[in-house]
């Protein structure tokens, strides 16, 4: 696979402050790669560096194969993004705001062209609108239309799914994968949640205080065999007892509400036989990828937490 | 470059506080006229009374366009700089204060590109401003109250004068002071744009920008030998009203008045450098610092 942008250890210090420490990782040509880390973890301050808003205390980043200080212009010119809430001009309408960093893109579209891009985002009807006017999630997919409105090769996405409502969210979801299937583009996705990532990302990168936890392939990572196993019953200590004797015995664990084991994914529908055949009534059974127990563990816990491993 | 001022001036026109200034001007310079086309003999009488005696003119001519102007611009271009700061002090911190700095940032344009941007979009805008009170201060004034010659009424050491220029002498002097105040009120938005750069709100640079020349002015006007020494020459407010220095006639010998003559030009020309180093001072400093920040909004 092709490196498009390559991070390498690259630090960022605010005062005695670590923001973004030693981070190294690669997005290759293609890819939707998702920038896990709970917030504060450094994403931000990793992507405004990515686009040049702050300079890197040490570290390199290239982009395109280029250093990106030295190749600043050439290479924004190929990158699109939208960097945590999408701000724009509120007494503009979508209309000029779009025409307006197409222009400062060095792009003189036409308005058929612009139309197009604003359909793209399902904002064709809403043109001549104000934005102050927009919801939350017309503004972001604004945002986005302004990150696409000179056809990038790569883009970025901050957070893109922050305060939307439900349908937002998935809006968003289906128009990065829109762009990473029929267009070719090359996105980075940076989150908080694991399982917006798991769905839309075919690469990930973990961090956790500036630092990088993990990074690979998301089908790799997200194994299903390594799924750790929810389960309420109406008697727990009963079905704990009975699974102790059963063939997932090795990784079973109990507390005052649920069991947990951890299993392969395929192993599920056994499960909810085997309890079934001992009279047991399940009230709820829920897998989670041990990377998300993991990533859980880091999210809440301010303890250390050892290295994970696939 | 001619893009980006383009899409610059584009937006200032599309933001209503820009109407502002325009509107401000227009009220102020109407009401001026207003009362003096009403009772501005009183005005006169009074500017006259130490010199009725040895001073023969036509009073009923004596308030006409031109003098109108001079009246006008006196009060006005001291109040102008607050109507500049409301721009420029909004130039880098109101795209931060809004989220769009980032967004910007994020473009193929280089900061130092923003920066000079944001200065000739408020340059122009200044300039603007200046020609917009020439309509409204001169032509006006001049279509209410006619034309005629000019008398100015100055205060030079502990002596008061009144000058007089011929009509014919006086209109390339309103443009050359207009020209003047050009430059000095450019001073006051290379200052906001510098202090936009450390903020990420518009109200702090703003304010900012009016508290120093309001200072400064205030200190350039303390009339006192160790201040005008050593103190004024660095201030700039100290040059902002040197475009009265074109209403200044030059005299010959006798005393008599020189059509086409400027009293003192290399201290109007002394300024003019001093104004135009302070806002290369200003922008270099703006783009150096600019050059340098995170950007964080």
């Amino acid at each position: 696979m092709q490196a498009l942008l390559n991070v390498n250890q690259l630090c960022k210090s605010f005062g005695q402050f670590h923001a973004v420490n030693n981070l190294s990782f690669t997005v290759n040509k293609g890819d939707v790669f998702g920038f896990l880390g709970e917030n504060g973890a450094g994403k931000s301050t990793t992507i405004r560096m990515i686009l040049t808003l702050i300079t890197q205390t040490s570290g390199e980043i290239e982009l395109f194969g280029k250093n990106l200080q030295q190749n600043r212009k050439e290479i924004l010119q190929q990158v699109g993004a939208v960097i945590e809430r999408p701000d724009l001009y509120k007494y503009l309408t979508a209309y000029e705001n779009l025409n307006l960093f197409a222009k400062m893109s060095g792009l003189k579209l036409s308005k058929a062209t612009l139309m197009e891009q604003l359909d793209v985002v399902g904002l064709a009807d809403r043109f001549d609108s104000n934005v102050k006017t927009f919801s939350q999630g017309m503004k972001q997919r604004l945002g986005i239309a302004v990150a696409l409105v000179h056809n990038p090769e790569f883009i970025i996405l901050d957070e893109p799914t922050n305060g939307l409502d439900p349908q937002g969210i998935a809006d968003i979801r289906n128009l990065i994968l829109k762009l990473s299937h029929e267009r070719g583009k090359t996105i980075l996705v940076s989150s908080h949640l694991l399982s917006e990532i798991e769905i839309i990302a075919n690469r990930m990168i973990i961090i956790h205080k500036g630092k990088k936890i993990v990074e690979g392939e998301v089908k790799t990572l997200l194994d299903p065999s390594k799924t750790i196993v929810s389960i309420e019953t109406t008697n727990n200590q009963f079905a704990f007892d009975q699974l102790s004797q059963s063939e997932w015995n090795q990784k079973l664990t109990m507390n005052d509400y649920q069991i947990q084991l951890e299993t392969s994914k395929n192993d599920i529908p056994k499960i909810i036989r085997f309890l079934s055949d001992k009279n047991i009534d399940i009230q709820l059974i829920q897998p989670r990828h041990s990377l998300e127990d993991y990533f859980l563990k880091l999210t809440k816990s301010e303890k250390h937490v050892e290295p994970f491993t696939n | 470059m001619l893009s980006l001022l383009q899409i610059e001036l584009f937006k200032i026109s599309r933001r209503p506080r820009t109407y502002i200034a325009f509107a401000a001007i227009t009220a102020i310079v109407l009401i001026f006229q207003f009362a003096f086309k009403a009772d501005g003999q009183s005005y006169m009488n009074l500017m006259l009374q130490n010199v009725q005696d040895n001073f023969e003119l036509d009073r009923s001519k004596a308030i006409n366009g031109y003098f109108m102007c001079y009246i006008i611009l006196n009060t006005l271009l001291v109040q102008v700089p607050i109507l500049v700061a409301l721009i420029a002090g909004d130039a880098i911190s109101g795209e931060a204060n809004m989220g769009t700095l980032r967004l910007i940032m994020t473009k193929p344009v280089s900061r130092t590109q923003l920066i000079m941007v944001k200065f000739f979009a408020s340059f122009l805008f200044t300039v603007f401003l200046l020609i917009w009170m020439a309509v409204m201060a001169l032509f006006v004034s001049l279509f209410i109250f006619g034309a005629d010659d000019m008398l100015i009424f100055r205060v030079k050491g502990e002596e008061s004068q009144i000058l007089q220029i011929t009509k014919d002498d006086v209109l390339w002097r309103y443009f050359a002071a207009f020209g003047y105040a050009a430059v000095a009120l450019t001073v006051i938005a290379s200052l906001g744009i510098l202090l936009s750069v450390f903020a990420e709100n518009s109200i702090g640079p703003i304010v900012a920008t009016v508290c120093i020349v309001i200072f400064f002015t205030i200190v350039s006007n303390i009339n006192v030998p160790i201040i005008d020494k050593n103190v004024k020459p660095w201030l700039f407010t100290s040059y902002l009203v040197g475009w009265k220095g074109f209403f200044y006639i030059g005299t010959d010998g006798d005393g008599q008045p020189i059509k086409g003559s400027i009293e003192n030009w290399a201290a109007i020309r002394n300024s003019l450098y001093i104004l135009m180093a302070h806002i290369v001072l200003f922008l270099g400093v703006a783009i150096y610092s600019f050059r340098k920040k995170d950007i964080l909004s």
